[in-house]
């Protein structure tokens, strides 16, 4: 025998506990324990799943690439410097780029002899494809992949067509985003010139030792 | 010397209570939509309309702003008169519902000594505008929900009245004001012919109403909005507002019959029949996050293999109540239902071995 209407009635509870849930979850959220990080994420998770975009933002994965960036040594806010810039104008990047969307003019000093920096760096945002293989080519750690998601426009002839002063972002600004690798590159540049440091000791040493003994 | 001024006053006396309803019953309704859509997204783990004004508040005007701004279409060889007057034809009796019910001890416009009978039989014309509708659209769809319309209206008007019934089987009368005033000692709800009684006006409500899971005349994922998929603009609107008014009286006739009125302690009278009413309408947007669309043929089973049998014998255990009273009365009027209901869904709900189709065979045999 079997008694129907029982798993309607089951129903209801169960959509009666979710209602519940969201205002005492919701409850939770405004007074207890406020700003959790990756909220809303888990499958887990009781109550009120959406997140109000532009109010609340979820902080994007470090590996989330869009548009790559050219970094700078320094704050935030720095005036661009071509000491402080990390781009040689070597061409790497412009040569991966699968959809060729990186133009770069070598910079030239006063008596017109090539230095290694860029005097033009320009990246036709509407073609690049986010693959990141610029960063992941470049010898210098100069060109990175952002987070900026936010970049739709009114008008695309000019402003979709990003310049030197447009893509570049300081080491501080990069280390706050990408917090995982930039302590990989800070460990790696450390143990390069420990390395290097120890090899020029040698060398030093090494230099020393045949000076000290006369040659026969 | 003065004039005569009676008629005057009969006048006001009638034009005052017409115009609090037709002021109060659409911003009831507008603010309905308003709950419905917040409750469900809540069931839903969603956060519902909450960009216009604090909490929403002010999305039904939102609403009714781009309702009134829509262009309004007619279809090619539509029927335009019939088209054309559904709309009104389906408010107007909804409105009517609302002149019977009592909010306080006098506070009713229209005093009926035949009170529930007007409401029954208003509350069913609404089907012949939905055909209306449906017939004069000329789409297919709409001709679809508004046959389904009718013939799930046939089907649950039955166990609606007969459920109905009971009530002036007890009270001996069909006045609004003399069923609350019996319930001054105890709500019907509360005795075992009365608790039967509400819970079958509920769901044959939800089927008067069109609401889900009795949604099949207007099932959008299935015949797209069925009788009023041709409408567009404040003709939609009003479709919408007929239902949800439906909702309204639907919720205040059960309050009033069996959940006592106006009676409560404390709060004054017409806020007590507020509360009851607005907690029968969450029941009704409960089940409406909860259950799914009945089938139509599911949709008739129920009605005349379950529904009626329980209403008769409800009906039959309240006549044996009305007779002979007391603890016998209440033992028969609880053990009749509840038996009758074991007792017929075991015989006649019981799911029937599948038939195999052509298809199954062809492709067995192919196989």
């Amino acid at each position: 025998m079997k008694i129907y209407g029982l798993e309607l009635l089951r129903g209801l509870g169960i959509t009666m506990g979710r209602f519940i849930a969201t205002y005492t979850v919701g409850f939770k959220r405004t007074f207890v324990n406020r700003n959790r990080g990756s909220f809303r994420q888990s499958a887990s998770e009781k109550g009120v799943f959406t997140v109000q975009y532009p109010e609340e933002r979820l902080k994007p994965p470090e590996r989330f690439r869009v548009l790559p960036v050219l970094i700078y040594d320094g704050k935030k806010g720095d005036t661009r410097t071509q000491q402080a810039e990390r781009c040689t104008s070597c061409g790497i990047c412009a040569k991966v780029c699968p959809p060729q969307c990186i133009w770069i003019v070598q910079a030239k000093d006063a008596a017109g002899k090539a230095i290694p920096k860029a005097a033009e760096f320009s990246i036709d945002t509407d073609v690049c494809m986010n693959c990141g293989f610029c960063a992941e080519f470049c010898p210098f750690d100069a060109i990175k992949m952002d987070h900026d998601f936010e970049l739709s426009n009114g008008e695309r002839h000019q402003s979709h067509i990003f310049d030197i002063n447009k893509l570049h972002v300081s080491t501080e600004y990069y280390a706050e985003t990408h917090p995982i690798a930039w302590a990989e590159e800070q460990a790696r540049k450390k143990a390069d010139a420990e390395r290097k440091a120890a090899a020029a000791a040698a060398a030093a040493a090494a230099a020393k030792k045949a000076a000290e003994t006369p040659p026969q | 010397m003065m004039p005569d001024l009676t008629w005057l006053m009969t006048v006001i006396r009638l034009l005052i209570p017409a115009i609090i309803i037709l002021a109060v019953a659409p911003v009831g309704m507008m603010y309905l939509t308003w709950l419905e859509r917040k409750v469900i997204a809540r069931i839903q783990g969603r956060v519902g309309p909450n960009r216009v004004g604090p909490y929403g508040l002010l999305q039904p005007l939102a609403d009714g702003v781009k309702m009134l701004t829509k262009e309004d279409l007619i279809p090619r060889g539509a029927d335009v008169l019939c088209h054309f007057l559904a709309p009104i034809l389906i408010v107007v009796p909804a409105l009517f519902l609302f002149t019977v019910l009592p909010i306080g001890p006098t506070l009713v416009a229209a005093p009926l000594t035949t009170g529930l009978l007007f409401f029954v039989a208003v509350g069913s014309v609404g089907t012949l505008a939905i055909f209306a509708a449906g017939w004069g659209s000329r789409n297919k769809f709409a001709l679809l929900g508004a046959t389904r319309s009718a013939a799930q209206l046939a089907a649950y008007e039955v166990p609606l009245v007969l459920s109905l019934a009971v009530i002036p089987l007890m009270t001996g009368s069909l006045n609004m004001t003399e069923i609350v005033q019996a319930q001054q000692a105890k709500w019907f709800v509360f005795t075992p012919w009365g608790l039967t009684g509400f819970i079958l006006i509920l769901i044959t409500g939800l089927a008067e109403v069109n609401r889900t899971p009795f949604d099949l005349p207007e099932a959008e994922s299935e015949i797209i909005g069925g009788f009023h998929t041709e409408y567009s603009g404040m003709k939609f609107a009003l479709f919408y507002m007929a239902e949800f008014l439906g909702t309204l009286a639907l919720g205040m006739l059960a309050s009033v019959l069996f959940l006592g009125g106006w009676h409560g302690p404390f709060l004054p009278g017409p806020v007590w029949l507020l509360l009851k009413t607005f907690s029968i309408i969450f029941f009704a947007i409960w089940v409406r996050g909860t259950w799914p669309r009945f089938r139509v043929d599911h949709l008739m089973e129920f009605a005349w293999k379950v529904l009626l049998p329980l209403a008769l014998s409800n009906l039959l255990g309240a006549a044996f109540c009305a007779l002979k009273g007391g603890w016998i009365g209440n033992i028969v009027a609880t053990a009749l239902p509840i038996s009758v209901f074991l007792l017929t869904t075991q015989l006649w709900l019981k799911p029937r071995p599948r038939p195999t189709t052509a298809w199954i065979e062809t492709n067995s045999q192919s196989n």
